[in-house]
């Protein structure tokens, strides 16, 4: 573990200059903005395009069916409006969130292993899932998410109390009070589904996550914290480059470390803790999209986040499309298709920078 | 003369012997295609299945089980019997103190406890039907490596008259009488019965057409496939002892479900899971419960509660 926490992958030649993007030559800026650009429409047209995407009148592939509006049957009004288009942003909303937060949360304990579920937030979202089936609290059908997002903010706050030393919050202390918070919660999950008999299968299932049939119900749960959460972590994107610099570096420079912490884990644990109430546990996109797109952008956060936040959202969106589309009507758990896909792409870009590089 | 005459009386009593040890030994056949022996009808049985254990009930073989696992909760009585841990996860010690001479097994248990078992000098009966035949004959096989051989012939017997009793009004019916019926199993993912199931076999037995009769096994599907296959029946699994029954209450309140034909016109049934999904003698009971869904103007009206309250034994004991 000490290893881990030592090892930083962040380059520090590959960040020249502080407070300014790190390759600002007039041409890879332009081409910074065409990427920012074609990465919005990408966004845009895969979103139009996973609506064509299933059975019925909107065929894959059939993609100006969904723009004649006037001969549209009550039941692929439905279908489209109600089925579709809230699964289809759900997606991009949880990718994009789940993504930037994981980028963040890696440049900020400048350590490439940790993603949005590193600091417990995600076993702790399970456990409050599992009380919530087992105890089958009865607010309906929200009880379980609700629970969930509880349990997460719950497990920040506990996290953080435990990682305070002398009122500071050294970041290992931090990281290592997250990943045993986790594994706390992890255990404790496991052993309800020991004793869980009849409702096993919701557990798995709700642990498996994935978007099946959610509606504008779920879309309307993460969307508050997210139009919160991620402007204001992308504000944060010039201490987010300094802190790459070490801690006592950034604190000399006048950056208020402290105050910085806790705001940008607070921001995280609450979009991460909506993207886990809204679709059970998706790992992979937070963990390795940021990756990805250091890889391709290196590391200046003000193009890393947004990146982090538009690609974590296209590939969120092709990975459920995938999952219910490959089997057609059958549907596949979404997080085996993104790690089925994404990781070997990942592997593939990771060797090829380590040739031009090393 | 004489001296033949001994050796005739040897022989005699040879044979007999010999036929007397086929005539008290047992030997069947199980679902795994093993021979089982047992030299004499068992007298301390473990059950490591729901469905095996009522199996066993339903052969008055109760005096001889001596073991369940908690999941066991049909008849009453089985409440009563020793645990062994559940289906997956067996306590041998436990098992083995209860020193059975015959463990009846499903599928469900992992393979690996059978072997052991079996290590140990205690014999299996694996019991695995495909079918509501195969679940006839299953019970019929059990019963004679237990030992009643005729109480099981007795209980076929009775199991196949209401069967046909059911077959016979719905034999004849034409493709446009039969309604299409869609078997909710848990709604986040949607997950139904497709070929293959005894939910299929239960639902054309009763005169009905599975809407998922195009897919094999049990499969999660889209929404928007249960909204386009708009089905005229929607039956709902509900584990009994759960008020909640999350699946009936998103059908029930989901907006988008709002426009199913099912929904629109109250054709939406609870059934008993335990009833529904055990492959045990109570598939008869879940076939007639299919058809008074299906077709209560031959059937009569159907009621959860007159089913809830013979299996009101929940082992809920959270």
């Amino acid at each position: 573990m000490s290893i881990v926490l030592k090892t930083t992958k962040f380059n520090p030649r590959q960040q020249p200059k502080i407070t300014e993007p790190s390759n600002t030559t007039k041409r890879s800026s332009q081409k910074v903005f065409l990427w920012e650009g074609g990465l919005i429409v990408g966004l845009l047209l895969s979103f139009l395009l996973a609506l064509s995407f299933g059975r019925g009148r909107f065929q894959s592939g059939d993609f100006w069916a969904i723009f004649h509006w006037q001969d549209i049957s009550p039941l692929q009004k439905t279908i489209l409006f109600q089925v579709r288009m809230p699964r289809v942003t759900l997606a991009t909303l949880v990718g994009g969130g789940l993504s930037i937060s994981g980028a963040v949360l890696q440049g900020l304990f400048r350590n490439p292993l940790v993603d949005p579920y590193v600091l417990g937030i995600s076993s702790g979202a399970s456990f409050g899932a599992v009380l919530a089936i087992l105890k089958k609290w009865n607010f309906g059908l929200y009880a379980v998410p609700f629970s969930a997002f509880s349990f997460a903010l719950l497990t920040t706050f506990l996290v953080f109390s435990l990682g305070q030393v002398n009122r500071k919050t050294p970041l290992e202390t931090l990281l290592l009070s997250g990943v045993a918070v986790g594994f706390f919660f992890s255990a404790l999950v496991s052993l309800s589904m020991f004793f869980a008999g009849h409702d096993l299968h919701q557990i798995v299932f709700w642990l498996m996550g994935g978007l099946w049939n959610r509606s504008w119900r779920e879309v309307k749960m993460v969307l508050p914290f997210l139009s919160a959460g991620i402007p204001f972590m992308l504000a944060f994107h010039r201490e987010l480059n300094i802190m790459l610099l070490g801690e006592k570096t950034a604190e000399s420079m006048g950056v208020d470390i402290e105050r910085v912490k806790r705001w940008l884990v607070f921001a995280c644990s609450l979009v991460v803790a909506s993207c886990v109430a809204a679709s059970g546990v998706i790992g992979f996109v937070g963990l390795i999209v940021p990756h990805i797109m250091r890889l391709l952008f290196g590391q200046n956060h003000r193009l890393l986040l947004p990146f982090s936040f538009l690609s974590g959202g296209i590939i969120l969106l092709w990975a459920d499309t995938a999952a219910r589309s490959i089997l057609n009507p059958v549907e596949l758990p979404v997080g085996i298709i993104t790690s089925l896909l994404g990781a070997p792409f990942f592997i593939y870009l990771l060797r090829k920078r380590k040739k031009l590089h090393g | 003369m004489y001296k033949r005459l001994k050796i005739f009386t040897v022989f005699f009593a040879l044979s007999v012997l010999l036929f007397a040890n086929i005539a008290f030994g047992l030997s069947v056949t199980d679902d795994r295609g093993q021979q089982v022996e047992l030299a004499q009808p068992p007298a301390r049985i473990v059950s490591l299945a729901p469905s095996c254990t009522e199996m066993l009930f339903a052969l008055s073989l109760s005096q001889k089980i001596v073991g369940v696992t908690t999941y066991c909760n049909f008849p009453q009585e089985a409440l009563n019997k020793e645990k062994v841990g559940t289906i997956t996860e067996v306590e041998l010690e436990k098992l083995l103190s209860l020193q059975p001479d015959l463990v009846v097994a499903s599928s469900l248990n992992p393979q690996e406890l059978l072997t052991r078992l079996e290590e140990l000098g205690i014999a299996v009966y694996l019991v695995n039907p495909q079918n509501m035949e195969e679940i006839l004959s299953d019970l019929e096989k059990l019963a004679k490596i237990c030992g009643v051989e005729e109480k099981g012939e007795a209980l076929v017997h009775s199991l196949r008259e209401r069967i046909k009793r059911v077959e016979e009004k719905t034999a004849g019916m034409t493709e446009v009488q039969k309604p299409l019926v869609f078997h909710l199993i848990w709604h986040q993912p949607i997950w139904t019965a497709g070929k293959g199931t005894f939910i299929d076999e239960l639902i054309e037995k009763a005169g009905g057409k599975n809407a998922a009769s195009d897919l094999e096994g049990y499969v999660s599907i889209e929404l928007e496939e249960l909204l386009r296959r708009n089905p005229d029946i929607i039956t709902v699994v509900e584990n009994h002892g759960d008020a909640q029954n999350l699946p009936y209450q998103f059908l029930l309140q989901d907006q988008r479900l709002q426009t199913l034909k099912a929904v629109k016109e109250g054709r939406v049934a609870r059934v008993d899971s335990d009833i529904v999904s055990r492959p045990g003698p109570r598939i008869v009971q879940a076939l007639e419960i299919f058809a008074k869904i299906i077709h209560p103007e031959i059937f009569g009206e159907y009621r959860f509660e007159d089913y809830e309250i013979q299996s009101q034994t929940a082992t809920q004991d959270n």
